[in-house]
């Protein structure tokens, strides 16, 4: 008995034995799993249940100062396919047809897309509308999912596109206010990690996290999209009619420095881009800003300005105009090639005498001649917050090659480089009883509850009250002359302006028979709202500012003082019903 | 004699140990099926719970695709009332329906009444005000509001 005892307790002993041999073996696959290698599993397995969605945040609008959209941004969806899912080539051929019936693509253009593509989803369509994301969902395949996204639009078209900007295909801007505000109006992007199942869906009561995206701000401009749209129609009409290469007009407000109206030419169209067309990347930029310009007479205002603030001549004082004035070795003609005899400061410019301009400057010596220069904003940037403002080129006597004939042709507006922002901001001083304001085209940031205003800022006073209504009046006659010979009133109202016709400058000297017409002026001349720059580039017609610009500066402000709701002088008005 | 003085002592230890009841006692298959059923009921009640979970997580997520369709075709719809609203459309329409033509001459009609304020967006496009009832919490709400527990 206690041998057939011994040996049961043996074998049960091995059976044990190798039990617990086994059981050790799984307590240490079950350590390596769980202890040793823990991060690793816990990764692949997060990897293959968890996924993780960009919520993207809706880009803020870009309103005008009535808050009309300019660009404004709508729903729009990406269609991702997980390659995985559709498995097998022939399986995939069947999706990508159907797929492609709604989304008007080819199938072999969709299954390039997976083949070309390393990542497990692809994105096999972009920017679909809402109509067209509800059929790709109802078509109910496996493996292929909507991602929102946006899209921007344009509501009145085509409408300030160099100023607005466009974006890129990651709704990040890439030029004009677009990318200067680009922080702003892009908010913060939000993100969504959750549990999913073998078909990529959501999986209900499983693990989720969700941080919110946040909008992004509204952009409210100074701009006035009627004022606007009235300015680029009578560019692109005047453009067209003189044959001209190009041009700008900008409207201020004196007042404040707010920019009412922008555009130049030539352009791009921003409701059909094609960022992929390199000759068409020098269109993109703001030329209102970025393009430098000799600006010609238009520049004698500021050499007058100067003069009279000074005291050296007030508008009756007189000189002799021989028709020729010599510096450094240099003789300086009149555009007529004429000599006038004697002559009003006033005569030199509504006659725009270019020797009467570098008598002036001769008077008011290059120290003093300068300093006005600088204080009228010029050779330094506006301030205006566009990128790729240019300073503009003022050379002075600290340069090493400057001479006394620099100046004197600096002051009929030839050998100094402005841009069209800073002629008018100038003139804008000369309206504003010497006041040279800020200019600027944002009037305010507004997300959510709260609103970031922008004031305006008086940069300094360049000249007296007084200065500036004598030159307001001597300017007033300028206009007087011009429309005695060109329609350019203004009926009912006063205007005091500038033409002018300048050479364009190329290296080692001046382009033949090209020139820039321009004209600019503010209205109601005794308590202006609104300041005016036209200018033509290389009119092929007759190259004269008053000619060309004028006539569209009265046009423009006989239709914009009654919508601004200025009203004219008593004698242009009806009272009660004109019928009766 | 002797047998029948130690049974009764017995007998009497037993009916004390045991009570004597009166119906039916229970058996071991009617315990078990008692205590299954229980275990049955009390595993049913998280699956339940579970259940309405997942239908409500559900419910709740396509109420979210749902809410999203319909911000997304209001925004299109926003979009849509600028672009009828635009200068060009407005044009096109005066000239071409209403036969309209631009002023050749402007006569200034002094008015002396206040201009109307501007409005970006036509008042019959904007959405009606109306007012949300206030929402007041169910009894075991309030309850649970005073419960340190939000």
């Amino acid at each position: 008995m206690s041998r057939i005892g011994s040996g049961i307790a043996r074998r049960l002993a091995i059976v044990v034995a190798v039990l617990a041999v086994a059981v050790l073996g799984l307590v240490f696959r079950l350590v390596d799993l769980q202890l040793l290698h823990h991060q690793q599993y816990r990764e692949q397995a997060q990897e293959e249940h968890l996924s993780r969605l960009d919520i993207m945040p809706r880009r803020g609008a870009i309103l005008d100062r009535n808050g009309y959209p300019l660009a404004a941004s709508v729903d729009a969806y990406d269609v991702l396919v997980d390659k995985h899912i559709w498995g097998s080539p022939d399986k995939a051929h069947q999706s990508a047809e159907t797929l492609a019936d709604v989304l008007i693509r080819p199938t072999d253009d969709i299954l390039a897309d997976l083949d070309g593509s390393i990542s497990r989803e692809v994105v096999v369509a972009r920017g679909l509308d809402y109509q067209a994301s509800v059929a790709v969902e109802d078509l109910g395949l496996p493996g292929v999912r909507l991602i929102r996204s946006s899209r921007r639009v344009y509501p009145e078209g085509n409408m300030a596109p160099a100023l607005l900007g466009f974006l890129g295909r990651d709704n990040l801007g890439l030029a004009g206010l677009e990318a200067d505000y680009d922080s702003e109006l892009g908010g913060a992007a939000g993100a969504l990690v959750y549990e999913r199942d073998g078909k990529g869906d959501p999986i209900p009561v499983a693990h989720a996290k969700q941080v919110a995206a946040e909008p992004g701000a509204d952009i409210i401009l100074t701009i006035d999209r009627y004022m606007q749209h009235l300015v680029e129609r009578e560019l692109d009409d005047t453009i067209k009619k003189h044959k001209a290469s190009g041009g700008t007009i900008i409207i201020m407000d004196p007042r404040t420095g707010a920019i009412l109206a922008m555009a130049s030419r030539p352009s791009f169209d921003v409701t059909h881009l094609d960022l992929s067309d390199e000759g068409k990347t020098d269109l993109y930029r703001n030329r209102a800003v970025t393009d430098l310009y000799e600006p010609g007479s238009v520049f004698k205002t500021i050499t007058m300005s100067a003069a009279l603030n000074e005291g050296v001549v007030s508008p009756e004082s007189t000189y002799v105009d021989e028709g020729v004035f010599r510096a450094s070795g240099w003789t300086i003609t009149n555009w007529d090639l004429g000599a006038h005899g004697v002559q009003t400061a006033t005569q030199i410019l509504t006659k725009s005498l270019n020797t009467g301009a570098a008598w002036l400057s001769q008077l008011l010596g290059p120290e003093p001649f300068y300093d006005y220069v600088q204080r009228f904003g010029f050779g330094q940037s506006t301030g205006v917050g566009l990128s790729g403002e240019a300073p503009g080129q003022v050379r002075t006597p600290a340069d090493e090659d400057w001479s006394e004939v620099d100046m004197a042709t600096n002051s009929f507006g030839q050998g100094i480089n402005v841009t069209p922002l800073q002629m008018i901001t100038a003139i804008s001083a000369i309206a504003n009883d010497g006041r040279l304001m800020r200019p600027y085209v944002v009037r305010e940031v507004h997300r959510g509850d709260e609103s970031e205003m922008t004031e305006p800022v008086i940069v300094r006073q360049v000249i007296t009250p007084d200065t500036a209504n004598t030159l307001t009046d001597m300017m007033e006659s300028v206009v007087d002359g011009i429309t005695a010979i060109y329609a350019i009133s203004v009926p009912g109202y006063r205007v005091a302006g500038k033409t002018g016709t300048a050479s364009i400058s190329v290296p080692g000297g001046y382009k033949p028979d090209s020139y820039i017409a321009s004209f600019t002026g503010f209205v109601p001349s005794d308590d202006p709202v609104l300041a005016m720059l036209v200018k033509i580039d290389e009119p092929k017609d007759v190259p004269w500012g008053s000619a060309v610009c004028a006539p569209v500066f009265a046009r423009l402000a006989s239709t914009i003082l009654p919508y601004l709701k200025v009203a004219p002088e008593a004698p242009a008005l009806v009272q009660g019903n004109p019928s009766q | 004699m002797t047998t029948r003085v130690h049974a009764q002592p017995a007998a009497m230890a037993r009916e004390r140990a045991v009570p004597r009841k009166e119906g039916r006692q229970l058996s071991l298959p009617s315990l078990v099926t008692i205590c299954l059923v229980v275990i049955g009921l009390a595993g049913l009640l998280p699956l339940i719970q579970s259940s309405n979970a997942t239908s409500t997580s559900s419910s709740v997520l396509q109420l979210e695709r749902a809410r999203n369709d319909w911000q997304a075709r209001v925004q299109e719809l926003q979009a849509d009332i600028a672009t009828l609203g635009s200068l060009d459309r407005i044009e096109r329409e005066a000239r071409g329906r209403l036969g309209m033509v631009s002023p050749s001459e402007t006569i200034y009609v002094l008015v002396d009444e206040p201009a109307p304020e501007t409005q970006p967006v036509p008042l019959r496009f904007l959405p009606s005000k109306t007012e949300q009832p206030r929402h007041e919490d169910s009894w075991w709400e309030s309850l649970l509001g005073k419960l340190p527990l939000r």
